[in-house]
């Protein structure tokens, strides 16, 4: 559900990007989602193209990169990847931290 | 067609609602506000606890901002109480974000206030998702919902400070397995304080405010 927010975070820096480099539309988005980042891709292209209408946006391809999680125990001090978001350490069964796979990040922009 | 140019930005989406968070939370402590956040499923008993904290806490300077969908039938509880109350209609946002708490905090500072607590959308997902500039966060999980919580909404007990059973005036009708609920918050997050209460009863309650107010001086010192 807050994936317009996020869509509406991306659409603000955005502009202040194209703006920066003088252009005036975005052609290709490239964004990195963490599978545990809680935002779901399909959701994120539909919100994307929905937002996009009437935009400097409109008819980018949005590209989505899933990172995939890697998490290490506090206790044991060893990264592992876990299989699900309680991030169970498989040597000592304690939950451990997440390090990679929450991300949300604006990689990059093709723009004109 | 004029030609494109690639360019690389690596930003975080949520770097513009952290950046006020941050200032937000910055304010606050200067204008010795401690902020609440106060997140949990819709139901789970956020006003009442409310409502009992006016009651005990309303001679240290507390103010509310209820926040809900539509409706300002959770203002009008806590304002019976003789507490300055704010309502928040998001209108179909699921949930609050800090530019929205600094809109409204602009009303709040310079009076005062040294407790200003956010009664968050009923919601155990999108809230937990974005820091609103508060110092404390507390999640609310009530005896009705079921014991099988923690488990499901992993990020609600992995990003709060403190965790309220509530309405455990019911525990005698149900079949509830504190113990279950609090091996698996504390699974998740082994920093978290529990607490039980009840808003009915009372019980709990007392040991909550002495908690707010030591997390206060904490965060103040």
């Amino acid at each position: 559900m807050h994936e317009l927010s996020l869509i509406r975070e991306l659409f603000s820096i955005m502009e202040e990007e194209v703006k920066k480099h003088g252009k005036e539309k975005v052609r290709r988005v490239k964004l990195k989602i963490g599978r545990f980042s809680g935002a779901i891709p399909e959701y994120m292209k539909e919100a994307f193209q929905f937002y996009s209408i009437n935009t400097f946006a409109e008819g980018a391809e949005l590209e989505i990169d899933i990172e995939e999680p890697v998490a290490i125990c506090p206790f044991c001090n060893i990264t592992f990847n876990p299989s699900d978001i309680l991030l169970m350490c498989p040597n000592c069964g304690r939950s451990g931290k997440l390090e990679k796979g929450g991300e949300l990040i604006l990689e990059s922009l093709e723009i004109a | 067609m004029e030609e494109s140019k690639k360019i690389i930005v690596t930003r975080n989406l949520l770097e513009a609602n952290r950046l006020i968070a941050e200032k937000i939370r910055k304010k606050c402590t200067e204008e010795g506000i401690f902020l609440v956040n106060i997140v949990s499923s819709p139901g789970s008993g956020k006003t009442t606890l409310l409502e009992r904290i006016a009651e005990k806490m309303r001679d240290e300077n507390i103010a509310v901002i209820n926040a809900d969908i539509e409706t300002d039938r959770d203002r009008e509880r806590i304002e019976k109480k003789g507490v300055k109350a704010i309502q928040l209609e998001t209108k179909g946002e699921c949930h609050l974000e800090a530019y929205v708490i600094e809109q409204v905090m602009s009303e709040l500072f310079g009076k005062g206030y040294r407790y200003v607590f956010i009664e968050n959308i009923g919601n155990l997902i999108c809230p937990t998702e974005f820091d609103i500039g508060e110092h404390l966060r507390v999640l609310l999980l009530s005896v009705p919902e079921g014991d099988d919580k923690p488990r499901k909404y992993p990020l609600a007990f992995r990003t709060s400070h403190a965790l309220i059973i509530s309405k455990i005036d019911l525990l005698k009708y149900l079949q509830y397995d504190i113990e279950k609920v609090e091996k698996e918050a504390l699974f998740l997050n082994p920093d978290l304080r529990i607490f039980k209460v009840s808003s009915i009863t009372g019980e709990g309650i007392d040991e909550f405010i002495k908690y707010l107010k030591d997390s206060r001086e904490r965060c103040m010192s």
